[in-house]
Parts: structure tokens; sequence; C-alpha cells
């Protein structure tokens, strides 16, 4: 097992599991999850099909230390700080394989923003969400908000972060804000069964161009995204071709 | 503001006892007034958020995490029986507990 900051790293075949170690609370020590480099080098190569995110113990991430946030005082350094921060979300996110979030206990402020950043939410049926920030004079500062929105919509995003609402499992689910809700000691379990399924006897080739196309569609125009699509089929096609040409003839 | 029966403060204490077995993986029969939150049970600050949530639902009460902490500020609640009678004190007084000296 290896550890950057606050992440520990292993593989569990195909599937890698970044636990974010540093209970109880799980707080992002200086903003950060890991240094990129480390996430990097984890998330390379061929043969990792998967990747999971999860909390160490009870809760999955209760975000920033307020000690942590305040004692910077340098705006410039604060602005460095979420900078790198971000980069590692934009990191994750454009990783062509599916990343989930398996989420238990608690998950607020910058440990929602790290959620909202990733493919798919699991969480346990107890699991609260909530961006607390407004009730410290702050709002999120990890793209919560500009995430929120394409999961829950405008309104519900206002509510949630303006009055700081604590959302339950269930109503997540409801709201769209997470995908599956499972009962509490089953959700790495289900997690990982949930990327097994999703890449059992898939190829590397054929999930990333799958990630590639599904994540072009939210960050390209459509007819961008479309010729992307279409590049990705014909190529994927004309390498079957060259393997198998009985069914490169046959269509 | 809701009057605390004996049957209200018994369910409460039932719900705070088997949270705190359930989620600490230990007895209930082992858990009573005094018994430590963290030290004893290993549990976290973050416990109290999801049991509020419990009561929040179950008695439909509307109060904001601030108005709680500025009472906690005034009135730690680090044993069991303190977080019961916290509970009830919310359900009682709602939004004004931050209101109590």
């Amino acid at each position: 097992m290896e550890r950057s900051i606050i992440s520990e790293w292993e593989l569990h075949g195909n599937i890698g599991v970044l636990t974010i170690n540093n209970p109880p609370q799980n707080y992002l020590e200086g903003f950060k999850l890991a240094h990129l480099p480390d996430l990097k080098r984890w998330t390379e190569g061929d043969a990792l099909k998967g990747m999971i995110i999860v909390g160490k113990g009870r809760h999955f991430c209760a975000g920033f230390n307020k000690e942590d946030l305040y004692k910077t005082g340098d705006e410039k350094v604060l602005l460095e700080e979420l900078r790198k921060s971000n980069e590692i979300l934009y990191h994750l996110e454009a990783l062509q394989i599916p990343v989930v979030a398996a989420v238990t206990g608690v998950c607020l402020g910058g440990g929602l923003e790290l959620a909202l950043s990733w493919h798919i939410r699991v969480c346990s049926d107890k699991a609260l969400f909530s961006f607390p920030e407004t009730g410290i004079g702050i709002i999120p500062g990890l793209n919560g908000t500009v995430r929120l929105p394409g999961k829950i919509g405008l309104c519900r995003s206002l509510e949630m972060v303006l009055a700081g609402n604590v959302i339950h499992a269930d109503e997540a689910m409801a709201l769209g804000l997470v995908d599956y809700v499972v009962p509490s000691k089953e959700v790495l379990e289900f997690s990982l069964r949930l990327l097994d399924r999703m890449t059992t006897g898939r190829s590397t080739n054929i999930i990333r161009s799958i990630m590639k196309s599904i994540n072009n569609s939210s960050k390209l125009s459509f007819n961008a995204a479309t010729e992307e699509e279409t590049g990705l089929f014909a190529g994927l096609v004309l390498a079957r071709t060259k393997v198998m040409p009985e069914n490169g003839k046959s269509g | 503001m809701p009057e605390i029966t004996q049957e209200m403060r018994d369910e409460v204490k039932g719900i705070v006892y088997n949270f705190f077995a359930d989620e600490c993986e230990v007895d209930k029969e082992s858990i009573n007034s005094e018994t430590k939150v963290i030290e004893d049970l290993e549990g976290d600050s973050l416990m109290f958020l999801e049991l509020l949530e419990i009561f929040k639902k179950k008695y439909n009460i509307t109060v904001g995490v601030e108005s709680i902490g500025k009472y906690i500020m005034k009135h730690p609640a680090e044993t069991v029986g303190k977080i019961v009678d916290l509970i009830l004190l919310i359900i009682e007084h709602g939004e004004k507990i931050s209101e109590i000296g």
C-alpha cells in the first residue's frame, strides 16, 4: 500500500482503491487529497480499469478543516493551494476509466465537491450530504457551485448551498446527487462489484473510448462530440477488422 | 413548543443508545449515561450530526447547526446522557436553543 498526503492506494485486481485516511473526520489536509504526481503514477498504465475512492472509518470526508482554511492568510498562497486541489479533481475527472465515490457517513463541503467531480456516486443508506460553508461566511471553493446544478438543478442547488441543508441518502438519490444507495456495510463491496460488472471482459481500449466519448458529451458541442465518437467507433471497427478479417467482411 | 413527556424521554434515550451501539459496534448494555462518546465508544463529533438528522426527521424539527453550535459552546455534550438531554432540549426549543443560557 502506498501513501500520499492523506491518501492510500492499493489495487484489487484491475480496480484501484484510494482511501482517504485522515480519520475520524477525514479532513482534507491543506485542501489536498494527494500529491498530483503520485496520483498520476497510481492511475497510469493499461492494467487499471476502474477506481474507487472511499473514506477510512465511518465517514467519507468532512471537507476542509476550518483551522487550515483560515491559517493561510495570504491570498496568493490560498489561490495556489486551491488551484493545486482543482488540478487533482480535473485529473481524476478526466481519467479514461470510471471513478466511483463510495460514500459512507458524512460527506461535507470539500468532501462533497470531491464526490461531485467523479463519475459515479454510491452511498450508504445512512449517508449525509451538505455544503455547510455559508454557515461560516464562505462559499464552496472547489467547483461545488459549478458542478452541483448539473446534478440536481438550479433551484435545489441554491437551496442546498444557501441554506446549508443536510441531505439524507434517500433524498440525495431522489435529487440525482447520488447514483446508488446501499446498506452501510456494503458500500465498498457494491462499488467493486459494480466496476467489475462494467469492466470484466472489456478491453482497456473499449473502456477508454467509452469514457472519452461520454466525457466529451459534457465538454464539447454536440457536433464535436459526435465527430469524436465517430472517429473512436471507426478506429475500433478497423482495429477489429485487422484482428479478425472474417468479422470485418461480414460487418 | 412541545411538552416533553416521559414516553418521549424513553424513546429518545432508546434511539440514542441504539444508534451508538449500532454505529460503534458495542453491546447496548455496556452504554450508560456516563459513557463518553469519543473516549469510551471511539465515536466522533460528526456522529451528533447524524443523530440530529434522525430526530429532525422524526419530530419534524427545524433547527440550524449554528444554533446548536452556540449552545454546545456553552454546554459541551461529551457523554451519552448529555447527548440525550441535548436532543430533548432541541425537540423542546428548536431554533431557540441558542437563547438558552
